[in-house]
């Protein structure tokens, strides 16, 4: 059985899709069969992020009301042979469409055929968002070194503590721009993580080539695998697949507290 | 004047019914021949295919069902269609849509889904994550980003022409073709896109549209 993992904020623009879509293909490059699932219906775009826009037929409010099976509805990456699939999120619905108990199913479903299902969950605390997280195992939190993001990831982390995940949650810093952190005027690293209090699990610099990659539809993990944010994101997969890998992407002295991280515990037993 | 006519034309037979009369007079006449024709006869005899002719009148169905059981009641004769000189309004409006052509001149932005009924001549874009749907076939002018449907939702005579080289799928019917699959080099303003006999979508250029889909017209029953 696979575990579902959310990818949060509460801010849109933070880098939700990109961190889904990348984490995705760093765990396919570590050799796992990977689900990724767009739950920002009305405006989806993980699709489009990860090259397959074009070949989305059926979408996750086709499989919830049962107009087509959920294996027939998912999107295989022509690339990564049969490792890497993809539900698209619908773009005529809304996140009212979302019901929560098919939602159940279909997760528990994908979850008996894949290593990992990684939800892309939609900005904001709305229906889309309680529906991720009422399906997810654990949640990775996305923020920016920038105090709204901050913010908006506190309210977040309590509506996900009121959620008890049975893997908890995890942390990740997107976008950190290693100049303004040496001058001082960017948030510092260990001021989000005590902010946040939630383990820390990875840190990804901001490059401009995330971008320019993805306007492709491709992404830094598959194209230019050492690129400083690729880097973090092969970094972010294997240290939820278990390794005890420092989190030095900035010469940082902390590292996730492994007595309490759910994905040391799953791997190490 | 009689109400009921018996007529053989070509290798049919034609029941006609006179619409100057009441129809009330025209079952009773109905009965009162096919009991005539009973008569003379034989007993053991297959039924025979009857064409049931209204002229210048539309039957409405609860009509039409009393002269089918008229009909089926002698077992001489069995209804196999109904014709008649006149159309009903929504009949005409049926064929009309079919053979109207669209001409869609605007930008389609993601997400949204736009229908035609009949065939379409596209001069607009059709941006990505966006969808067009004809009932017939769509010409393609403008640029396509998003997927086209023809033929939406089964009609297999649909064709798609013009240069679909951006597009993210066409479809035709109930078929499914992803563009990036396709051989991209051989896709031009001049391709033509149809189901085949084997109920595929298949490629070819439009000079030959006219020995691979003759185009049909209205025709008058």
């Amino acid at each position: 059985m696979g575990t579902s993992i959310v990818v949060t904020s509460g801010k849109g623009g933070v880098g939700k899709s990109t961190t889904a879509a990348n984490l995705g293909l760093a765990l396919v490059h570590a050799g796992k069969r990977i689900c990724v699932v767009d739950l920002d219906v009305g405006l989806r775009n993980l699709d489009t992020i990860l090259g397959l826009s074009d070949r989305v037929i059926y979408d996750v409010i086709d499989v919830i009301e049962n107009r087509v099976d959920v294996f027939q509805a998912l999107v295989q990456h022509p690339n990564y042979e049969d490792r890497l699939y993809l539900l698209a999120a619908s773009q005529s619905a809304t996140q009212g469409n979302l019901n929560i108990e098919r939602m159940r199913e279909i997760i528990t479903d994908l979850k008996t055929a894949f290593d990992f299902v990684i939800l892309d969950c939609p900005a904001g605390i709305e229906r889309g968002f309680k529906a991720a997280i009422a399906v997810a195992d654990s949640a990775l939190i996305v923020t920016t070194p920038e105090i709204a993001a901050v913010s908006d990831a506190d309210r977040v982390v309590g509506l996900l503590e009121d959620a008890h995940l049975p893997y908890g949650m995890h942390l990740v810093i997107n976008r950190v721009r290693v100049q303004m952190l040496q001058n001082g005027k960017s948030m510092d690293i260990q001021n989000i993580v005590d902010r946040l209090s939630v383990p820390l699990i990875g840190v990804i610099v901001d490059d401009d080539e995330v971008i320019a990659t993805s306007n492709k539809g491709q992404s830094v993990v598959a194209n230019q695998s050492d690129n400083p944010a690729a880097v973090g994101y092969f970094h972010l997969a294997h240290r939820i697949l278990g390794e005890n890998i420092p989190l030095n992407e900035i010469d940082m002295e902390k590292s996730v507290d492994k007595k309490n991280g759910f994905w040391y515990r799953m791997f190490h037993h | 004047m009689k109400s009921v006519t018996l007529k053989g034309k070509g290798n049919k037979y034609y029941l006609e019914i006179n619409s100057d009369e009441s129809f009330s007079q025209t079952l009773v006449e109905l009965k009162s021949l096919l009991e005539k024709l009973k008569q003379t006869m034989p007993k053991s005899v297959k039924k025979t295919p009857i064409v049931l002719d209204t002229q210048y009148r539309l039957l409405k169905d609860e009509q039409l069902e009393q002269i089918q059981k008229v009909i089926s009641k002698f077992s001489i004769f069995e209804l196999q269609q109904v014709v008649s000189q006149v159309w009903s309004r929504q009949k005409v409006k049926q064929l009309l849509n079919r053979s109207f052509l669209n001409i869609e001149t605007r930008i389609i932005r993601s997400g949204k889904v736009v229908d035609y009924q009949g065939n379409l001549l596209l001069l607009g874009n059709v941006h990505k994550g966006a969808v067009i749907r004809a009932q017939g076939d769509i010409y393609v002018a403008g640029q396509v980003d998003g997927i086209i449907h023809a033929g939406y939702p089964d009609n297999n005579d649909a064709i798609i022409t013009g240069n679909i080289r951006r597009a993210s799928q066409i479809r035709i019917s109930d078929l499914i073709q992803i563009v990036a699959d396709m051989d991209q080099p051989k896709l031009t303003q001049h391709s033509l896109f149809y189901i085949n006999d084997l109920h595929v979508i298949a490629e070819d250029k439009i000079t030959n549209l006219h020995d691979i889909k003759p185009r049909r017209e209205i025709t008058l029953e």
